[in-house]
């Protein structure tokens, strides 16, 4: 029980980390419910309510606090800071109740329309007078402007109804959904977002030429961008290789892990030569790339070739992009100008958002393409020991058929291994997964990987259990990072036991990935291309200018 | 409902195609309220624009055994594109012993190269037997001709039984062209261990010296039994059908049709062989073993022993045109209501059944 609850304030606080007050209220004033003598959750939603100027609700909360633990002087002071502002205090008589959680959070945020009694009478009087018409969808026409005003209330009207009807699952179920409509107000009112660029438009539509090391095979990442920049009315050209006196001049040149094909550096150097600015994109940190990665030998740097291919590349190119901070770190001495730009998904692609296919167990997955083998060693005895304990589950390996024969030990129908797909086919396999585990040894190469698994799990709604490495600690969402090998079994037992947590993990993860989805990441790379651009005056005079290491921050 | 059978181009298994996939699909046809198409694995996995078009536009993708390599991911291409996806087998791959003809492949891993020197060198890794594992955790069901089979394979998909069916129009009726001689003839899926270990080759040895006007009919297993047996080779007629029809143009000169059922993997062989002798109205003779019990009425059916062999082989040569006319009667109208169109109702049952299986819960 203890372990849950660890579990729970953790998830809490990671929300409050993250700014996200509607998760983090809901997460702590869940857990008073069930745990009414938690010291540090009570302090917390005390802070909360002192910080909505509720002095009075705060106090109340703080002396429960005080009866759990007498000897707390620190408890002392914050009595005495809600003593300060009780007379401007609410007093909420159950503060822990959803509607006195859902008022709190109005006045915490401040951006979101507050939900007032008035509008409440009005949204019934309202929906009275559909439910007795003699035409509503007329009716409902004619008043759509006052529906759309009205939405917060009638939604509140349901959750009361609920809450009345005794139907409280569904009351919470709508609660979340006056959350998440909260949380889109204030992300639309709030221009720091991260991923928000509606106040600046991209303005590069010129010839991008994507110089690729092989065009069969593809990268994602590739993939993706090429996407997105035709989104954003660029022409853009793939080819392996560029000659002056035979194709058109583009004016940016992109090209992806060129030391793969040496044969590129001809028309690398050719590209230079011309003066037309190249952008160098990474996908990995190569040179932390151990020999025993399962892509050393067709992408590492092993031979003298592309060693040399890799050091010329970094050489040429005005902009070096990667995925992840750690990345851009290692090279910042090496480079002109790193900007970091993460992975991203793409609403194109429908099998993101497509419901998962059914299945009667709970399947914990690992993906071969992301960590090695010896990742997955450590926490193997953990993973079957879950699966013996829990009849209901299966453990689903993906593309590493070494990886599968760890669990040789388990019956034939507790486990199911799954090939390596094509990209567009990733998120499939991914919805397969109802935990997906990412361990990560800790190496140097493992801390310079990005976030790319995390968020793509996110995208997916899929909750992951992941190691504690530079970036899944900034993503943070959707999951739990472990730091020790037996919070591993811990959370991994926790996850299998408590769906409503899986699920809320899930949800968590898709807002987050919201953000990464391409028609947003696209601008960042126009704003790249905007950057290296700029000398040659190819963009419209109001581009603003890029700081020359200016890694994004999630 | 649109169903495709994704069926294997390779010589040896024509047999099975034509039973289970061309014959299916034909009949399929004829009812004109579904419909069915056949599409080579090749093109499948190529994902040409033919087999693009007709995978897109079906429900149900019927694959035919061969789960490995790169199907596997063509699998999950069209699952995710929410196609049904079925695997048809017929072989007891799990039992394979060294000398059947499909071990190098399925548990060595030495590729399929469809009568060509195999090279040894270039082995599939992992085993072709252990993707199929894989394989059958990722399709929605299985369809399999026997019982056996079908108990073996239980935990890994949801598992259907189809027994063969067969389709009584090829079998045209023939007389028979020696009428001084007897025709001994194995089944087509006969191993050559099977007939060695049940007692039946020595049996067949000892007939053979002592009756010169029998004749042992090897139908493609000739380069396997030809070589060890003990008979003058005036008395061995060898034959190898390249498709289903030389197959039954052989089958409907036979006298006796012979069946030795020896080990874990013949116990799991379906009923095909003996709805070919039914249907071509040959008395037969199978060893006295569970996966036929049921057709026990039309037939004989002997311990495996040398002696038991001889002696039910020679009394159906004895008294072998009692045996003729009675292999008219019962046996040959069991076998034609065996007859595909007849039971195909059954088979879209099966896959109507496929189509809306559920699991019996969603954990999410």
């Amino acid at each position: 029980m203890q372990q849950e609850l660890k579990i729970r304030k953790t998830l809490g606080r990671n929300y409050l980390n993250e700014n996200r007050l509607a998760e983090a209220l809901d997460v702590f004033s869940r857990i008073l419910i069930d745990y009414p003598d938690e010291l540090e959750t009570l302090i917390i939603l005390g802070d909360f309510y002192l910080a909505s100027g509720d002095g009075n609700t705060a106090k109340s909360i703080y002396l429960r606090a005080k009866q759990v633990d007498p000897n707390n002087k620190s408890i002392e002071c914050q009595i005495a800071l809600a003593d300060e502002i009780a007379d401007d205090g609410f007093g909420e008589p159950a503060p822990t109740d959803l509607p006195a959680v859902a008022r709190l959070l109005q006045r915490l945020t401040g951006n979101t329309k507050s939900i007032v009694e008035d509008d409440i009478m009005r949204a019934a009087l309202l929906l009275e007078k559909v439910v007795n018409s003699e035409s509503p969808a007329e009716l409902v026409s004619e008043k759509l402007n006052e529906i759309d005003e009205l939405l917060p209330a009638l939604i509140e009207l349901n959750i009361r109804q609920a809450y009345a009807d005794g139907h409280p699952d569904l009351a919470e179920g709508l609660r979340n959904l006056q959350h998440n409509i909260d949380s889109q107000l204030v992300s639309m009112d709030d221009p720091s977002r991260v991923g928000d660029h509606s106040s600046e438009t991209p303005h590069f539509k010129g010839n991008v030429l994507m110089l690729l090391p092989d065009l069969e095979n593809r990268s994602s990442r590739m993939s993706l961008l090429k996407q997105a920049l035709k989104a954003l009315n660029c022409q853009v050209v793939e080819k392996m290789e560029y000659s002056p006196s035979r194709d058109t001049k583009p004016d940016v040149v992109i090209t992806s892990n060129p030391h793969i094909n040496p044969g590129l550096m001809n028309s690398l150097s050719a590209i230079s030569d011309a003066g037309i600015p190249i952008i160098l994109d990474l996908d990995t940190d190569f040179e932390l790339q151990p020999v025993s990665h399962h892509e050393y030998n067709l992408k590492g740097l092993g031979s003298q070739v592309r060693s040399n291919v890799y050091t010329a590349a970094l050489s040429l190119a005005q902009m070096v992009t990667v995925p992840s901070k750690e990345h851009a770190d290692s090279l910042k001495n090496v480079a002109q100008q790193i900007r970091v730009i993460p992975d991203g998904w793409s609403r194109q692609n429908k099998l993101w958002e497509k419901d998962p296919p059914p299945h009667a167990t709970i399947n914990i997955g690992w993906v071969g393409t992301v960590g090695q083998l010896e990742d997955l060693v450590f926490i193997r005895r953990y993973i079957i020991r879950i699966i013996r304990e829990f009849p209901n589950t299966r453990v689903v390996i993906i593309g590493n058929p070494q990886a599968y024969r760890l669990f040789e030990s388990l019956p034939e129908n507790r486990r199911l291994y799954l090939p390596v797909v094509a990209h567009e086919e990733f998120p499939y396999l991914l919805s397969q997964l109802d935990v997906l585990l990412v361990p990560l040894r800790n190496t140097p190469y493992n801390h310079s990987l990005p976030d790319s698994i995390l968020m793509e799990a996110g995208a997916r709604s899929v909750p992951w259990i992941a190691s504690m490495t530079p970036e899944f600690r900034r993503w943070h969402s959707g999951g739990i990072l472990c730091e020790t090998s037996d919070e591993w079994h811990l959370n991994l037992r926790h996850l299998v036991i408590d769906g409503s947590l899986r699920y809320q993990l899930g949800e968590t993860g898709k807002h987050a990935a919201r953000l990464r989805e391409m028609s947003e990441l696209g601008k960042l790379w126009i704003d790249v291309v905007n950057q290296v651009g700029h000398a040659r005056g190819i963009l419209l005079p109001n581009t603003e200018s890029i700081p020359a290491f200016s890694p994004m921050e999630y | 409902m649109v169903i495709t059978y994704i069926f294997s181009k390779r010589l040896e298994d024509q047999f099975r195609v034509q039973l289970r996939f061309r014959d299916f699909s034909d009949a399929i046809n004829r009812l004109s309220i579904h419909r069915a198409n056949l599409l080579d694995i090749d093109s499948f996995i190529q994902n040409t624009p033919d087999a693009q078009k007709t995978c897109a536009e079906s429900d149900i993708l019927v694959i035919y055994r061969y789960l490995y390599g790169p199907i596997l991911s063509t699998i999950q291409y069209w699952k995710a594109r929410e196609k049904k996806v079925i695997v048809e087998f017929d072989q007891a791959i799990n039992y394979l012993s060294p000398e059947l003809l499909d071990y190098s492949f399925w548990i060595e891993g030495v590729p399929l190269t469809d009568g060509a020197e195999k090279k040894v060198e270039n082995r599939i890794d992992p085993a072709p037997l252990e993707q199929f594992k894989w394989g059958l955790g990722m399709v929605d069901a299985a369809i399999v001709p026997s019982a056996r089979l079908a108990n073996d394979w239980l935990q890994y998909t949801n598992i259907y039984e189809i027994p063969d069916y067969i389709n009584s129009s090829r079998y045209p009726t023939l007389e028979k062209p020696h009428t001084d001689q007897v025709w001994l003839g194995l089944g087509q899926d006969v191993q050559f261990a099977s007939f060695k270990n049940s007692g039946l080759s020595t049996a067949i040895e000892s007939i053979c010296r002592e009756c010169p006007q029998v004749s042992l009919i090897l139908c493609g297993q000739e380069k396997l039994i030809g070589e060890g047996l003990n008979i003058d080779p005036s008395q061995i007629k060898t034959y190898s059908p390249n498709n289903f029809y030389e197959w039954v143009n052989l089958l409907l000169k036979l006298d006796i049709g012979l069946v030795p059922i020896y080990g874990d993997y013949d116990l799991r062989l379906s009923r095909a062989t003996l709805l070919d002798f039914m249907i071509s109205k040959t008395p037969w003779i199978v060893t006295k073993q569970s996966p036929f019990a049921s057709l026990s009425k039309y037939g004989s059916l002997v311990q495996n022993s040398v002696k038991a062999w001889k002696s039910e082989i020679l009394k159906v040569m004895e008294q072998l045109e009692d045996f003729r006319r009675e292999a008219t009667r019962e046996p040959f109208l069991f076998a034609l209501g065996q007859d595909i169109s007849v039971n195909i109702d059954k088979v879209l049952l099966v896959y109507s059944a496929i189509l809306n299986q559920s699991p019996q819960k969603d954990s999410k």
